[in-house]
């Protein structure tokens, strides 16, 4: 059961975001692609339009610590559900003004085996397994 | 009942056979019954959790859960809806780093 990665400008991975708090999903249809970030050290990052689909309750705000400046977001819970290898994982999301895309950062990122071939632009997504040596 | 002939790595094989005895004490069908479970475990959805989430109501903590599904099912069985309460996620960052192409 693996998944094989988009790749583009970045690595791309299909995923639903759901909040079960509200039953909202997005996309209601489908999946959509969040770029995998390593160097986001939280869990998930949506444009605030996103936001508001899934009619999310924050819970409170965090600073956002950029290149440039240091902006202020609003977090709240949140599931991802990557439907091609059964896996939902619950964590957070946050938004602020001018996000764009959708990010999974690193804390998404500790759910997933994945296997990156910058060689040939490919890579796969798989989930951890119970033993690791 | 089916019989699988399945190849294990020495060191997973070490391991079974551990947990077999640990479990069962060398009783035969012990490695049978943790494979099986196992097996059932991951072709089920598997459930993940990074956080931990605590509602309040009024600054008491009424129901906490790492999974969200419970959250929702005791924000309902108790006519509440989010905006009622407080969902405390912990553990709590105050701050995240993001690399350029997040915040240009």
């Amino acid at each position: 059961m693996t998944l094989e990665l988009y790749f583009h400008d970045g690595y791309y991975i299909p995923i639903i975001i759901s909040n079960p708090l509200s039953s909202k999903r997005y996309p209601e249809e489908g999946e959509i692609l969040a770029l995998i970030d390593t160097g986001f050290d939280g869990f998930l990052i949506v444009p605030q339009d996103i936001f508001s689909v899934l009619d999310i309750v924050p819970s409170r705000e965090a600073t956002i610590i950029g290149v440039c400046c240091e902006l202020k977001s609003e977090v709240a819970p949140i599931r991802i559900i990557i439907d091609s290898l059964n896996l939902i994982v619950d964590g957070e999301c946050a938004t602020y003004e001018g996000a764009k895309e959708v990010i999974l950062g690193i804390e998404a990122i500790s759910k997933l085996k994945l296997i990156l071939d910058g060689c040939r632009h490919k890579g796969i997504a798989d989930r951890c397994v119970a033993i690791q040596r | 009942m089916g019989i699988l002939t399945v190849k294990l790595s020495d060191h997973v094989e070490k391991l079974l056979r551990e947990e077999a005895f640990r479990r069962f004490g060398g009783r035969r069908g012990g490695i049978s019954k943790i494979v099986e479970e196992a097996l059932i475990a991951w072709l089920q959805k598997k459930k993940e959790s990074v956080r931990l989430y605590r509602v309040l109501i009024d600054g008491k903590v009424v129901f906490e859960s790492t999974d969200l599904d419970q959250i929702a099912e005791f924000l309902k069985k108790n006519n509440l809806s989010p905006r009622d309460v407080r969902v405390v996620i912990l553990p709590s960052k105050d701050k995240y780093r993001l690399g350029p192409r997040g915040v240009r």
